[in-house]
């Protein structure tokens, strides 16, 4: 009997071993890939506030201009008038291998209030210093505030593709399983110092499990009628992932205006976009 | 008597000399304010490979872990020169107070070359090493006619605090062309079947620009150690940025599509980078 548990013993320890090893054969998951350990890499803490007074392209003297593109990567933190806590981004910085495709991954995590703030698009309009004082030949201005990462992932990759048969780059971002903004678009109206006649439209925007692929090349090349087609060549290799905007709201309006929901949303690999000059 | 005489004007002459020299009269002895160094490159600076491993042994794991190359690394002959001074509160000065017009060039940005292994031979089968290792190219990085305007100021300075700082003002007149090459063309033997049709060319299409600066000051970027163990870190911190950069001519393949750029770049005090390692 004491041979016989033994032997069982040496069965299901040799059962075990298999069951173990089987399951250390086993694929990971892409989205297991960045806890494994025994790799080196950069840990980067950023906490930024920043403003670029204008953001310009310009073409045969006319140009389209941003007025104050600021970003604030915790919009609650401290700075020389408020203080608060100190809550900067984490990213991860690795290199990374995946299959024949090599690259840098950068996985970013607590993103807790982060502002992005557009004061302004114009067409030779305003484009003076610091801020703006002309709503001549301007669309309005946008804001994503209070960008959370509700404890989720955002991972970031950039792979060159040469290896795997394919020319340029590959871009790469999945955002966390949810990731929430408030949205606000301001129509300035024609009084600069006062925003009684200015009208917004805005709602709060949920993104779920929104996935983006694009292969990103310098192409050359004709099409059948003789004309070049090529220029920076953005193609598109996945894009899905669910958007919601609710509590909606335009103007002064006491109500909000609903709810919006598309689900499933899916733009068609091999789409493209291409940028030539003339 | 003579003797004692002798003695005494050799003692007397010998103590003259080793008075100290009273801090009046340093200030306007000649030669006392620091070094200049003048470099000329008569043949271009060459570096084959600067590469960044992001693992200790630097082997190549699925799924993490790898290495970023800049290869074939050439900066043309030229010539600049630079001041080196000690302020009185014990920080170490580089000034740069001369620099020629050069150029520069990165023949490859790429991750995981392994240059032990052989090169795409098109005439037999490459081994998934050869084309994991070989292709993974970005592109290539050219800087034409690097040009700072006279009144440029590029300091880098050693803090008392034992930090190190950059401060960088670009005045107006300040510029250089820059020009990106794609990773080139690969047509390699996919079906490991020997397919000779398998090739791999440099990059010929590229997008350029002329880019400018006006008056575009970084004041300050300073790079500091803080904390000791696991919770130490490298700290990146900002003094303050003014001016204005632009992309002029930008050109794809030869068909110019615009001009862009970022004017009155303000960057809060409150902003940093924590810069540490991970296992």
């Amino acid at each position: 009997m004491k041979y016989c548990i033994s032997f069982i013993g040496t069965i299901g320890f040799a059962l075990l071993l298999q069951v173990q090893q089987v399951n250390a054969l086993q694929v990971l998951e892409e989205e297991n890939l960045r806890y494994i350990s025994g790799q080196s890499g950069v840990d980067l803490d950023l906490n930024f506030k920043g403003t670029i007074g204008r953001t310009f392209f310009k073409t045969d003297g006319n140009s389209l201009n941003i007025r104050n593109f600021s970003i604030d990567t915790d919009g609650s933190n401290g700075d020389a008038i408020n203080t608060g806590l100190d809550r900067p981004i984490n990213m991860v910085l690795d290199l990374v291998t995946r299959g024949t495709k090599s690259g840098l991954s950068v996985s970013i995590t607590n993103i807790n209030d982060l502002d992005l703030r557009f004061d302004q698009f114009n067409v030779n309009g305003d484009v003076t210093a610091d801020a703006v004082v002309g709503q001549m030949h301007s669309f309005g201005g946008l804001a994503l505030t209070n960008i959370n990462d509700h404890g989720g992932v955002t991972d970031f990759n950039i792979f060159a593709r040469g290896a795997s048969g394919e020319e340029g780059l590959q871009l790469e971002m999945n955002l966390p399983e949810t990731l929430t903004l408030n949205l606000s678009y301001t129509d300035y109206g024609s009084d600069n110092t006062s925003s009684a006649d200015d009208f917004s439209f805005g709602g709060d925007v949920t993104l779920n499990n929104f996935s983006v692929a694009n292969s990103v090349d310098l192409t050359t090349g004709k099409n059948a009628n003789g004309e070049e087609v090529g220029g920076l060549h953005i193609g598109v290799i996945t894009q899905t992932g669910d958007i919601t905007l609710s509590n909606i709201r335009a103007g002064n309006q006491q109500g909000t205006m609903g709810r919006l929901v598309i689900n499933g949303y899916t733009m068609t690999p091999e789409s493209y976009l291409t940028i030539q000059g003339k | 008597m003579k003797k004692i005489i002798y003695i005494s004007l050799l003692c007397s002459s010998s103590c003259f000399a080793l008075l100290p020299i009273q801090d009046d009269d340093l200030s306007v002895i000649s030669g006392q304010s620091g070094i200049t160094i003048d470099i000329d490159t008569n043949a271009p600076i060459t570096i084959g490979e600067f590469r960044y491993n992001d693992t200790d042994n630097g082997a190549l794991e699925e799924g993490g872990g790898g290495s970023f190359s800049l290869r074939d690394i050439e900066i043309k002959e030229g010539s600049f020169s630079f001041d080196i001074d000690v302020s009185s509160d014990g920080e170490l000065f580089m000034k740069l107070n001369n620099f020629a017009t050069t150029d520069m060039s990165i023949g490859a940005i790429q991750f995981n070359y392994d240059s032990s292994l052989a090169a795409i031979d098109t005439s037999v089968i490459s081994s998934d090493a050869q084309l994991r290792n070989q292709y993974s190219r970005l592109g290539s990085l050219f800087i034409n006619d690097y040009t700072l305007a006279a009144t440029a100021d590029i300091t880098f300075k050693l803090t008392s605090d034992g930090g190190i700082a950059l401060t960088s003002v670009l005045p107006t007149g300040s510029f250089f062309y820059l020009t990106y090459t794609d990773d080139g063309e690969f047509i390699y033997d996919t079906n490991k079947d020997g397919d000779t049709t398998k090739n791999d060319t440099d990059g010929k299409n590229y997008i350029s620009a002329r880019v400018e600066f006006d008056d575009f000051k970084l004041n300050d970027i300073k790079l500091k150690g803080v904390g000791v163990g696991d919770d130490s870190y490298l700290e990146v911190s900002l003094g303050g940025t003014q001016g204005a950069i632009s992309f002029s001519d930008i050109n794809i393949n030869g068909s110019v599509i615009g001009s862009a750029g970022f004017e009155n770049i303000h960057v809060e005090p409150v902003s940093y980078l924590h810069i540490k390692g991970h296992q």
